[in-house]
C-alpha cells in the first residue's frame, strides 16, 4: 500500500466517523424540535439540523468516492504487476 | 390591563410549578412518532459503528448508508412536516409571552371577541391564529412562514422579549392592515344574505379594496379588543379603535 493509499484509507475512515458524528448531532436537533416544538428548537432543527444532515451525507459520499477510487487504483496496480510478471 | 398581565404571569408561573410549559405541544401525530423511531434507529446504527469500529466492508458500508442516508432523510422529512404543523397550532403562537393575552382571550370560553368566537369554531379550533392570519393564495403558506420568521427575529432581537405583557399589548401592532380576503375565505361576499346587509352593500368597494376592515369596531371587530383598549390608553384624549367615539 502506497503512502497516498494510506492517506486515502485514513481519510475514508475519518470521513465516515465525521459523517456519523454530524448525523448524530443533526438527529439530536431534529428530536429536540419534536419533543419541544417551540420557535427556536423548530427553527434550529430546520436550518442547523438539516445542514448537519446534509454535511453528514456529503462526508459519507466523499468517503465512498475516495474508497472506490482507491480500490480502482489498487486493482489497476495489481493488473499492471500481473502483466509485467507474464511478459 | 395590569390584572391581565398579572393573570398571564400567574398562568406561566403555575405552569412552571406544575412542570409543564405553556406552548409545548406533545408530539402525538404519527409523523412525529415515525420521525422519532427513524432517528432512534439511525442513532443506534451510528453509535454501534463509532463504538465497535468495524472494518469498512460492504455490509458495514450498506448499514452506514441506511444510518447516514436513508433513516436521517426519513427523520428530516417527517420532522419538518411535523414541525411545520406544530407552528400552525394556537399553543405555538402563545409560547411567546407577548402573545399570552391573545392566547388567553382566544381560549376563554366566556370571551365574545372575534378571535375567541372563531377559536370555539371546530373548523378553526387549535389552529385559529394560523387560519385567520395566514395569507390566502397560492404562496400563502411560505409567505406566512417567512412572516413568522420576522416575528421570531423581532422577539429575540427587536426588544419584544424584554417587554412586559402590558407593554406588548400597547406597543405591538399588526404589521399591515388585516386583509379582508382572509375573512372571505369562509364568509362569502357574493351570497344574497351578505348583500342584503345595507352596510355591506354600501361599502362593498371599500371592503374589496381593504379600505374598511371587516374587523373594524362597529362592524365585526375588534378581533382582539383588549389590545385596542391598551393602545388607546397611551393616547389620552383620543378615542381608540376599540372605544366608542364621544
Amino acid at each position: 500500500m502506497t503512502f497516498l493509499q494510506r492517506i486515502q484509507q485514513a481519510s475514508v475512515l475519518k470521513l465516515t466517523r465525521a459523517a456519523c458524528i454530524l448525523a448524530l448531532i443533526g438527529l439530536a436537533l431534529m428530536t429536540w424540535s419534536l419533543l419541544d416544538p417551540r420557535a427556536i428548537p423548530v427553527i434550529v432543527a430546520m436550518s442547523v439540523g438539516h445542514a448537519f444532515g446534509f454535511g453528514a451525507f456529503g462526508c459519507y459520499l466523499l468517503a465512498v468516492i475516495l474508497d472506490v477510487r482507491s480500490a480502482r487504483a489498487e486493482s489497476a496496480s495489481d493488473h499492471s504487476t500481473d502483466t509485467d510478471t507474464k511478459s | 390591563m395590569e390584572s391581565r398581565a398579572a393573570q398571564g404571569a400567574t398562568r406561566h408561573l403555575q405552569a412552571r410549578v406544575e412542570g409543564r410549559t405553556i406552548g409545548r405541544i406533545v408530539p402525538h401525530t404519527w409523523l412525529a412518532i415515525v420521525s422519532l423511531m427513524a432517528a432512534a434507529a439511525s442513532a443506534a446504527i451510528l453509535l454501534r459503528f463509532l463504538v465497535r469500529r468495524p472494518n469498512l466492508n460492504l455490509p458495514t458500508k450498506l448499514w452506514l448508508f441506511v444510518g447516514v442516508g436513508v433513516l436521517p432523510t426519513l427523520a428530516a422529512v417527517t420532522s419538518t412536516v411535523s414541525g411545520m404543523e406544530a407552528t400552525t397550532q394556537r399553543e405555538f403562537c402563545g409560547s411567546c409571552h407577548v402573545m399570552t393575552g391573545h392566547y388567553d382571550d382566544s381560549s376563554n370560553p366566556q370571551s365574545q371577541s372575534l378571535a375567541a368566537r372563531h377559536s370555539r369554531n371546530p373548523f378553526f379550533g387549535e389552529r385559529a391564529c394560523y387560519v385567520c392570519h395566514a395569507d390566502y393564495g397560492m404562496y400563502g403558506y411560505p409567505v406566512t412562514k417567512a412572516g413568522g420568521m420576522r416575528h421570531v427575529y423581532l422577539y429575540y432581537f427587536g426588544g419584544y422579549r424584554q417587554m412586559t405583557l402590558a407593554q406588548a399589548e400597547r406597543e405591538i401592532h399588526i404589521v399591515k392592515p388585516y386583509n379582508n380576503l382572509n375573512c372571505r375565505q369562509c364568509h362569502t361576499t357574493t351570497a344574497s344574505v351578505w348583500r342584503r346587509v345595507p352596510d355591506h352593500y354600501s361599502m362593498s368597494a371599500e371592503i374589496d379594496s381593504n379600505r374598511v376592515s371587516c374587523a373594524s369596531v362597529g362592524c365585526h371587530g375588534a378581533a382582539h379588543p383588549f389590545t385596542k383598549r391598551a393602545q388607546a390608553s397611551v393616547e389620552p384624549g383620543k378615542p381608540g379603535p376599540g372605544e366608542p367615539k364621544p
